[in-house]
């Protein structure tokens, strides 16, 4: 691997000393103030960073390519406040949320398809995007379920004027490979572009004693197509395209018996959209968005071929939404929307093809005072055909207390509708022998196994159960946003969730075989708190360094009035005795790390035009299991151990930045957690190469 | 704008950072357990089996045989008697608890209930409380962990104390201490692999009987 390492980078000094010495133009000084920056998904309008009163960062494709990331996993994983989990897939946790309650969207349009909640990230690649925008705290004001914890928009790139063409490849460790071709063309009116991107990998073991991969082997496609035409300067007209399909190699044990097969994974969507503006004042958009999921999986004993596993699931999403800005003077925009959304799902696990159809509307008033004061207040009222209609108004506002620093204050409340899985589950463990069912049939379903005699005990009648409702939370999130020196940027923010009505299953019934029938309840209550602070400091025009950290608690409300009051116990490891757990022991909500921490530091070399980057990320220890059997993370041994990763990065950009050679080390430590981390498969060493030719 | 990183501003950037932390962190006091020495005997059973089973036979003694052809097989479940302190069989009059996989039964009289604490320092059976009713499900004298590793064990929830009113009216208190044979330790990687795991259904407890009749525990 070092020899490997040093040949890289030989060819990297090599290669910088056949050019001339390259001046520092625009696009190599880092970053201009990242407070001019223009987003849009905190208000679904166009708003400078700087402007907005609610916490939001942006990470520019730039960045990206420094850093040598191909993956949207990759890149979430080094953001301050953002940790990676495992659970049928990787997803991002925010706020010490769970990954079902963060939206992803791509230009603003939802990428649906979760597995047990989980969006698997390696599903977006990073190469056609221009930044990811990421609102953390509760915008279901503006987007409805989902966004309870915070809302990541992906925003593809808009070609720049004339023919663009490029290319660009990584390989490296378990033989990932990732390729991606794209193209544009754009005149006054007209604007084309393509993009193909195949990204596969030979997968891993963590434990090769096993003859198993812990990640299994696999090839993905990613194609997009964007077409706009602009009719005036006032009409334009968009359509954008997007295709995915994965397939994976699937091979694991199953009761000393080896099963393999094929797991297929294919998405699809469409989005055109209009806009016109009608004045100064006034601007319309009709946007219509389709997308659908399929995954089917057929697994087979090795030894007779005997099919050991089918399914399939199939998930549609179609929505209609209309919405309009008015500038009713300068300083007060109004926007407000309108839209219908109608979502199927079919699927091995469920018993028929099950639909939900919702409306909804949104208003939103943005309001300027004093040049100092700015008050964003809004709502959204979501109507739905299964579970009770929800309301979710949000206050924010900011206020200038002078050039270097603005106060950022905002209310609101966040809410996550029931899911397919949660209302229409029909499912049970051929090996374990458990059911689970959703609450919707639970009662034939029970009723199906206590006449199949299938039932001892059943603990809760179905029928006493009042409807399972929406998840929902108030959040509060005050921060600092700090300017003060030209080259320092630092954000704070302090946040709070209050979260009620949180879904979980719990035994309903139990069955002959001694195991247990589970549905979903409207259960728990939680919270969470916490704060975060990040830097950014560019210390001169070549060299720049950052970090940040976060502080989280994230607790079961009943679980830590229990332990406050000193009735949860524990039973001591070593003497099997029980004890009172302190609240000092009491390690809140599984995967939950109370301390994250980064580091970062970037610099480029005028002389030789290399530019390095180098990145510390730490996760402090976090709860994964209960060995003592009081439900809650208490003991040492309940815990894994705080971690760090180290990423690093060199590229060097030749022949009028058209040609770049980069070499990426991650994990550079080498760090693996075979029990309970499956998604680091230790140091990986990658060489990328691109090209970008215009004319 | 070409400004100056001050030494006010870099006071108030720390400030504001500090502050944020410390509002954060809060203080605890945690109490001590006070221990209280036992009078009566305290006595273990391990590995009480309620994992066997026997073939099922119709009437004139044959064993009943599924559409399989495999003969079918039914549970042969764990019986105790407190006051004698002895395992018995289904056909005793003097059996108190029936252990039939995670389902407490109590017969012939016995009554029982569940109350929080700890083993030791709990003294005094309640005079009121007592059920015949079933003990059943997750979050009453175990909990399931289902996909909390370790995936799909029952483990018994320390803190809660059986309080049992035997057949003959005798006090007792007992505490689940494991479902697996072996009383296995739960944090052992071998115990992750729930296709691997002891049997189950096979019980490890501790237990005090006042034979006085008087609900004295101590």
């Amino acid at each position: 691997m070092s020899r490997k390492l040093a040949l890289v980078y030989l060819l990297i000094l090599w290669s910088s000393s056949l050019t001339a010495q390259e001046v520092v133009s625009e696009s190599d000084t880092l970053k201009n103030n990242p407070l001019d920056e223009v987003v849009i998904t905190a208000t679904r309008t166009d708003k400078k960073i700087e402007e907005l009163p609610i916490p939001i960062t942006t990470v520019s494709s730039r960045e990206i390519q420094n850093r040598g990331m191909v993956r949207l996993n990759e890149i979430l994983a080094e953001q301050t406040g953002l940790a990676l989990v495992g659970d049928h897939g990787t997803g991002v946790q925010m706020q010490g949320f769970d990954a079902q309650y963060t939206l992803i969207l791509i230009d603003g349009e939802p990428v649906i398809g979760r597995t047990s909640g989980t969006l698997e990230l390696s599903r977006i690649t990073m190469a056609n995007i221009d930044r990811i925008e990421i609102v953390k705290g509760p915008s279901s004001s503006l987007y409805g379920s989902e966004a309870m914890a915070g809302v990541i928009n992906i925003i593809t790139k808009t070609p720049p004027k004339g023919v663009f063409a490029g290319i660009s490849t990584r390989y490296g460790t378990n033989q990932s490979t990732d390729v991606s071709a794209d193209g544009s063309y754009r005149t006054d009116k007209l604007t084309i572009s393509g993009f193909a991107n195949r990204f596969s990998n030979a997968g891993y073991s963590l434990m090769p004693e096993s003859g198993f991969q812990t990640v299994a082997p696999f090839a993905a496609y990613t194609a997009t197509g964007k077409a706009g035409y602009k009719f005036s300067d006032k009409t334009n007209v968009n359509v954008s395209l997007r295709y995915y399909a994965n397939s994976q190699d699937d091979r694991y044990g199953v009761e000393n018996r080896v099963v393999s097969g094929k797991g297929l994974q294919r998405d699809f969507s469409i989005f055109p959209s209009i806009t016109h503006r009608f004045s100064e004042a006034h601007t319309s958009m009709l946007r219509f968005y389709r997308a659908t999921y399929r995954t089917e999986s057929s697994i087979s004993y090795e030894d007779t071929k005997e099919l050991y596993d089918e399914t399939y699931f199939d998930q549609g999403f179609t929505r209609g939404e209309f919405q309009h800005d008015y500038e009713i003077r300068p300083d007060i925009v109004v926007t407000a929307g309108i839209g219908y959304q109608h979502e199927t799902v079919e699927a091995t696990r469920y018993d028929d093809k099950m639909s939900f159809n919702s409306g909804y509307g949104y208003i939103q008033a943005d309001w300027t005072l004093l040049n100092r004061l700015n008050i964003i207040a809004g709502g959204r009222y979501d109507m739905h055909n299964v579970y009770r209609s929800q309301f979710s108004p949000k206050l924010a506002a900011s206020y200038q207390l002078n050039k270097k620093f603005t106060l950022l204050v905002s209310a609101s409340r966040g809410y996550k509708a029931p899911d397919f899985r949660q209302l229409y589950l029909n499912f049970t463990n051929a090996v374990a022998g458990y059911s689970v069912f959703g609450y919707e049939d639970l009662q034939e379903n029970l009723q199906r196994l206590q006449d199949e005699g299938q039932i001892s005990e059943v603990l809760i009648d179905p029928s006493t159960l009042s409807s399972l409702n929406s998840e929902s939370s108030w959040a509060y999130n005050v921060g600092v946003r700090m300017h003060p020196a030209d080259k320092l940027i630092a954000n704070v923010n302090i946040f709070r969730n209050d979260v009620d009505n949180l879904i979980s299953t719990a035994s309903i019934a139990t069955k002959t075989n001694g195991q247990s029938v589970f549905s979903y309840f409207n259960r728990n209550a939680v919270f969470t708190q916490g704060g975060e602070a990040d830097i950014t400091y560019l210390l001169s025009n070549t060299l720049e360094v950052g970090g940040g950290i976060q502080y989280l608690e994230a607790k079961d409300v009943d679980e830590w009035n229990m332990v406050k009051e000193g009735r949860a116990y524990a039973r001591d490891p070593e003497t099997g005795r029980t004890v009172t757990v302190k609240k000092s022991e009491y390690g809140g909500l599984l995967n939950r790390s109370k301390y994250m921490a980064n580091a970062r530091i970037s610099y480029y070399e005028t002389r030789t035009g290399i530019r390095l980057s180098l990145r510390w990320n730490y996760r402090g220890r976090y709860g994964v299991r209960d060995v003592d059997g009081n439900g809650i993370v208490n003991l040492d041994n309940e815990f894994v151990k705080g971690y760090s990763l180290v990423n690093g990065s060199i590229y060097k950009s030749l022949f009028n930045n058209t040609l770049r050679i980069q070499f990426t080390t991650d994990n550079i430590l080498g760090f693996t957690n075979n029990e309970y981390i499956s998604y680091l498969p230790g140091r990986l060493v990658y060489g990328g190469l691109s090209y970008r030719f215009n004319k | 704008m070409k400004t100056t990183f001050t030494q006010a501003n870099a006071v108030t950037l720390a400030f504001i950072m500090v502050f944020f932390t410390l509002s954060l962190s809060s203080c605890s006091k945690d109490d001590g357990d006070n221990n209280v020495t036992p009078e009566l005997e305290v006595k273990t059973v391990e590995d009480l089996d309620g994992s066997k089973t026997r073939v099922l036979l119709d009437d004139s003694g044959n064993p009943i045989t599924n559409e399989n052809g495999d003969e079918v097989l039914v549970p042969i479940r764990a019986y105790f008697d407190f006051s004698a302190g002895k395992e018995v069989d289904s056909t005793s009059t003097t059996w108190d608890i029936k252990f039939d996989g995670t389902t407490l039964s109590f017969g012939n009289g016995a009554e029982a209930q569940l109350v929080e604490g700890i083993f030791d320092n709990y003294v005094t059976a309640p005079s009121t409380g007592f059920s015949t009713e079933n003990m059943a499900g997750s979050g009453t004298w175990y909990n399931y962990t289902a996909t909390t590793d370790p995936q799909h064990a029952i483990l018994p929830i320390p803190g809660k104390i059986l309080v049992l009113k035997t057949h003959d009216d005798k006090y007792a208190k007992i505490e689940l201490i494991s479902y697996y044979r072996g009383n296995p330790d739960t944090s052992a990687e071998a115990f992750k692999d729930f296709m691997n795991r002891p049997d189950s259904k096979v019980y490890t407890f501790r237990y005090v009987v006042q034979p006085d009749g008087s609900t004295n525990l101590k």
